[in-house]
């Protein structure tokens, strides 16, 4: 649902006109196309994703359904967090590398 | 005369020292020294028959006196460490460390796993065991899995050992030593340190409980001499060293850092903000994530004037009344989906609640999970009752630690309202399946750990015909094998 946020696609704003919508759309085939700027990414919550022809009309469609565009700006402009901190615990008590097997357990 | 009864002075002490962890190391240096007393004798007696001319004779001797006297020494000096399962079989039958009926498979078990558990040794140990799965046999097929490469398996079966009722000695200790280094090398010291009152004590565990307490910084860590001692009666005193040296943990900052807010919204946005944590749940699933993203929909679609809103946006959109309205509902259902979806995949606790997006989310998650309990039993009923649907027996008990883990996960987030819900399917499946085991297949310690279990589910909801139910059939007692 929000991995492939449609206004994050074109890199509209929510509040963003159809006109608008669809200038951005034409703008960024031409630019990937082209293979100029630096089209062929997008900034999303997850870190940059590759920016696709398929996709951006695939985004822009989703647009221009009302319906659809309504539940776009539900869930659209979701921000980058910090990264998950659970790594941290298990790091601070290092285990005994290797005792099963140094100790003649399991294989050799 | 004097032989036979040091000998058997010796087997009274190995059993002495695994039930009694406050005696171990006493204990343990008193057979050192019966050892080392045999050992001299046995030497002083060879030299004397090489200088009488004899060194045949002295070398039968030696050979015989070491595998009736520290056969131990040869298993784990030889056999194990070249993977030699038959000899380490036959020599276990005269080891003062366990009971001949379920020691030598237990190491013989340990030699195979060693070489990687190969087909042939698997078969040829199996073979030896008794039809009536028990503590020994789970613990065997516990080590042929780490042999195999599946260390979760392992973990899973040996852990196993204490749903059973009498699982035997000779497995609890191998189980102990080995769940232990398994801890010790996860870095697991909590897991060590809580295993002290379950497991019985055996050299290494023994030590390792010692470093855990330590590293853990609790109250009852020993003193130094009582760490010194517990590492020379250990093996493995050179991997050890640096362990027993090692200073305690310092003051567990990580703690902070891990239990921080999980997620925050850079927006004052409440919808922005809804979103990212949303999709911050879905990146990094953890329970305190799921909840964290159900309160921030709950600020966004709870709030009375979300739905004209959206109401009216719908319209600026281009839709009518009708289409607006349900759109919008769709809307809604399709982050209340996703968050049941989250809540369940994270097992975060069910949100509280009675209206709004709590209430949905609750209900939604409910039905999911009992959906998949259910699905779960009838599936076990189906197998349990067709004639032909019978699996090995180790594996009917993987399936029951399965089921019962799945069970306990599953339940848990709703606790005991949703538990009450649940247990019923539980109780109709694994009922069968107890009954199944102890009346079709004679697998008595299996079903007596799965009647015990669902006793005591039965107390947990409150169910008092279940209770008296599972409580007549768990005081049966086990047949003798």
């Amino acid at each position: 649902m929000t991995d492939d946020d449609p206004f994050a696609v074109l890199g509209v704003a929510v509040t963003a006109t159809t006109r608008e919508i669809e200038r951005e759309a034409q703008k960024l085939l031409a630019m990937l196309a082209l293979g100029v700027g630096d089209a062929g990414t997008y900034p999303s919550a997850a870190g940059p994703r590759p920016r696709t022809a398929e996709a951006v009309r695939a985004a822009a469609a989703q647009l221009r359904d009302p319906r659809q565009r309504l539940l776009a700006e539900l869930t659209a402009g979701a921000q980058a967090t910090a990264a998950p901190a659970s790594a941290a615990p298990t790091a601070a008590a290092p285990g005994w590398a290797d005792a099963l097997r140094r100790t003649g357990w399991g294989p050799r | 005369m004097l032989l036979a009864l040091a000998l058997r002075a010796r087997a009274a002490l190995w059993r002495a020292r695994a039930a009694d962890r406050r005696r171990f190391v006493p204990l343990t240096l008193l057979l050192a020294f019966i050892e080392g007393g045999f050992v001299a004798s046995v030497l002083s007696l060879a030299l004397t028959l090489l200088l009488l001319g004899a060194p045949i004779t002295a070398l039968v001797l030696l050979a015989l006196i070491a595998w009736l006297v520290v056969p131990h020494w040869l298993i784990d000096a030889l056999a194990i460490p070249r993977g030699w399962h038959r000899a380490a079989w036959h020599l276990a039958r005269f080891d003062p460390r366990g009971d001949a009926a379920t020691w030598p498979s237990l190491v013989a078990a340990r030699a195979a796993a060693r070489t990687g558990a190969p087909s042939a040794a698997v078969a040829w140990i199996t073979g030896r065991l008794p039809a009536r799965l028990d503590g020994a046999g789970v613990v065997v097929h516990g080590l042929l899995a780490h042999g195999a490469g599946d260390r979760g398996d392992a973990r899973r079966l040996l852990h196993s050992l204490t749903a059973l009722q009498a699982p035997g000695v000779d497995a609890q200790v191998i189980a102990s030593e080995w769940l232990a280094l398994d801890a010790a090398e996860r870095g697991a010291w909590r897991e060590l340190v809580d295993g002290i009152a379950t497991w019985p004590a055996t050299p290494l565990r023994y030590l390792l409980e010692a470093v855990a307490l330590r590293r853990l910084a609790l109250p009852r860590a020993p003193g130094a001499a009582s760490r010194w001692l517990r590492w020379l009666v250990a093996p493995a005193r050179l991997a050890t060293w640096r362990y027993l040296r090692a200073a305690p943990a310092a003051a567990p900052a990580a703690t902070t850092t891990a239990t921080a807010a999980p997620v925050e919204p850079a927006s004052a946005d409440a919808r922005v903000a809804a979103a990212t944590a949303l999709v911050a749940a879905a990146q990094a699933p953890s329970p305190e994530r799921a909840a964290a993203a159900v309160a921030a929909w709950r600020d966004v679609l709870d709030d009375p004037a979300w739905l004209p809103a959206q109401l009216a946006r719908a319209a600026a959109l281009g839709l009518d009344p009708t289409a607006a309205v349900r759109t919008v509902g769709a809307a809604r259902d399709g982050v209340i989906a996703r968050l049941v979806q989250l809540t369940v995949a994270s097992r975060a606790p069910l949100p509280a609640g009675d209206v709004g997006v709590a209430a949905a989310v609750r209900a939604g998650a409910r039905a999911r999970i009992l959906d998949g309990l259910e699905v779960g039993f009838d599936r076990l009923h189906a197998r349990v009752a067709t004639d032909g649907g019978e699996l090995a027996m180790i594996d009917e008990w993987r399936e029951f630690l399965a089921v019962r883990d799945g069970y306990e996960a599953a339940v848990a987030p709703g606790g005991v309202e949703l538990e009450r819900v649940a247990f019923p399917h539980a109780d109709t499946a694994l009922g069968e399946w107890a009954v199944a085991l102890w009346n079709r297949r004679r697998q008595h310690h299996a079903s007596h750990a799965i009647t015990s279990w669902l006793f005591a589910r039965a107390r947990e909801v409150g169910d008092a015909a279940a209770v008296e139910h599972h409580g007549r059939n768990r005081a049966l007692a086990i047949p003798e094998a």
